[in-house]
């Protein structure tokens, strides 16, 4: 072998003006020969497409595993690669790498609205709601399980999640084409039912539902609140029905 | 100074495995499947594109702008770019999505040279990042897979039927073997250790987690005999075991076919349970570009000799 290669470099230093000083030097001088009579890649070209080999995997380890809360650093890096993940569509973001948790966000979800006043957040299950079509503003007859079910599961769970979290305002901006659309409704909610992993007693729940208020062309959401457990005393309005709550004060409040 | 023969193999090592040729029908027909894959997906997105891109619809421009605002996601969403940000009509997202079915056909049958299979992947990035908030991991996937597929040279179905240019090898295609191959190996481990931040991957509740919404499944798993405790814990336990064996075995010489067949069947699993169609029809052609051996015979016929310091590798077929 260090025949052949002296061999080589004798026979190539008599060609070339410059003999190559070490052996590393000349198994360089080697690969670039063979690249460019075989059309494989020059050394520049494998080295600045393994830095880039490194980086896109990395970044998109980064990206797929910052998806269940990630560390501080994690969330930094992330932050780093995501220009270049978001503009090729490489990144995770908040999608469920893990297929499934078995959290709430992942129930089915469906968006109902209804003609009746509803201005008590308790009363929420004594109106009549019709079901808004998936994939459309009508019902009509979807596959479940293939896309179009599927985008529509994923916008009302982010936006059951994003009412969640406090911010009613950015879920009516996403409602809001549907309470337009249908203009004799006057609330709309979105519907979380259980699934076979909840309890047994366990209920559909409502975890955005909101009054819509129409003037003059203007379409407003107003979110109805369920009522938060409180100590503050509540006067009722007749002593007598309550069957024998003494003194007039209710403890305790309403269960939301 | 001399490089040490350590490095000088780590170095080879690394460049057999990156820009080793490799035989550019097996790209082709992934190109192919995954241009399949995407066709489905403009296909499915057709029905109800007027619905939400269009004006006045819970996903027009002026409203995803005001999303942004009212959430503070701005700045997370500037490199988000996208053509149709600036379409209104449905008629533009149905000419869209037309054109889009169009050209993956045209990628998948080898046609358009280079231009065809570069052009489906930044259509379909468009439309993804168009998508937003609806796009799932289906889209990830087919970009992460569509991008590296389109490095390779042209070629297609039609020329691999032919049995014409079975022999033709080049670097480029080895390069997209390999980058497909390496993409989807870190995929399936963030999915496998993404898996284990929940516990129904541990109490056996996984598998059924998957298919408990049942009223968004195109099959009803929670009818079935999935609620056999026995059954749907298995199925999770093997779940969450198949992929760590399957990567293992894939990337071992001996063993690559079992483990290449471990992580179709995992992806089978998945589609099934979760209704994840494209999901699992993506990975698991993603899973096929696995290949740990160096292919000697490409090697040989595009450098005319084998490499320095070439292993003792078996070929591949």
């Amino acid at each position: 072998m260090s025949q052949k290669k002296s061999s080589r470099k004798r026979g190539r230093s008599q060609s070339s003006p410059h003999a190559p000083s070490t052996t590393a030097d000349a198994v360089d001088e080697l690969d670039e020969r063979e690249s460019s009579q075989s059309g494989m890649p020059s050394v520049a070209t494998k080295t600045w497409l393994s830095i880039w080999v490194c980086f896109h995997l990395s970044a998109l380890f980064v990206s797929f595993t910052s998806v269940v809360e990630p560390s501080s650093l994690q969330a930094r890096l992330s932050q780093l690669v995501h220009p270049y993940l978001r503009a090729g569509h490489f990144a995770a973001d908040d999608r469920p790498v893990y297929l499934a948790h078995g959290s709430e966000s992942e129930r089915p979800h469906r968006l109902q609205v209804t003609s009746d006043e509803l201005t008590d957040p308790d009363a929420v299950e004594s109106v009549d709601w019709q079901t808004v079509g998936t994939g459309g503003y009508e019902a009509r007859e979807i596959t479940p399980g293939l896309s179009v079910s599927d985008r529509a599961a994923r916008w009302l769970s982010t936006a059951a999640t994003l009412a969640e979290n406090d911010q009613p305002g950015v879920v009516a901006e996403l409602l809001l084409p549907i309470a337009r659309h249908f203009v004799d409704a006057k609330a709309i909610r979105i519907v979380r039912f259980p699934t076979d992993l909840d309890d047994v007693n366990a209920v559909a729940e409502s975890p955005y539902v909101a009054r819509i208020v129409r003037a003059n062309d203007v379409v407003s959401l107003i979110r109805l609140t369920p009522r938060r457990l409180s100590s503050q005393a509540v006067a009722t309005p007749n002593v007598g029905s309550n069957g024998g709550s003494n003194d007039g004060l209710n403890g305790g409040g309403q269960t939301p | 100074m001399n490089r040490a023969p350590k490095q000088l193999s780590v170095a080879g090592g690394w460049d057999r495995f990156w820009f080793s040729p490799a035989s550019v029908a097996r790209s082709a027909i992934i190109r192919s499947v995954l241009s399949i894959a995407t066709a489905f997906y403009f296909l499915g997105a057709w029905s109800d594109a007027a619905f939400w891109y269009t004006d006045g619809g819970p996903l027009s421009a002026a409203r995803v702008a005001t999303f942004l605002r009212t959430s503070g996601l701005e700045d997370a969403a500037t490199w988000i770019v996208s053509p149709l940000f600036l379409a209104k009509s449905a008629w533009l997202y149905k000419l869209y999505l037309a054109v889009g079915i169009f050209v993956a056909l045209v990628a998948a049958i080898g046609r358009g040279g280079r231009i065809a299979p570069w052009l489906l992947w930044l259509l379909l990035v468009g439309w993804a990042n168009r998508a937003m908030i609806l796009s799932d991991l289906t889209e990830t996937l087919l970009s992460l897979g569509l991008f590296a597929s389109a490095i390779a040279p042209p070629g297609g179905l039609p020329v691999v039927w032919l049995q014409l240019d079975r022999a033709r090898s080049h670097w480029l295609a080895g390069f997209s073997q390999r980058l497909i191959a390496a993409q989807v190996t870190v995929v399936l481990i963030a999915t496998f250790i993404t898996m284990l931040g929940g516990r129904v991957w541990f109490n056996g509740l996984g598998a059924y987690a998957l298919a408990a919404p049942a009223q968004d499944r195109t099959i009803d798993w929670t009818a079935s005999a999935l609620v056999n405790a026995t059954l749907h814990e298995g199925i999770t336990h093997l779940m969450v075991l198949a992929v760590p064996c399957g990567l293992l075995l894939a990337w071992t010489a001996k063993t690559h076919r079992v483990g290449q067949a471990i992580l179709v069947l995992w992806c089978i699993a998945t589609a099934l349970l979760g209704s994840l169609w494209l999901y699992g029809l993506s990975l698991a052609t993603m899973v096929m570009a696995i290949d740990p051996c160096v292919d000697v015979r490409a090697e040989i016929r595009v450098r005319g000799q084998l490499p320095r310091e070439h292993p003792d590798g078996s070929p591949s077929d």
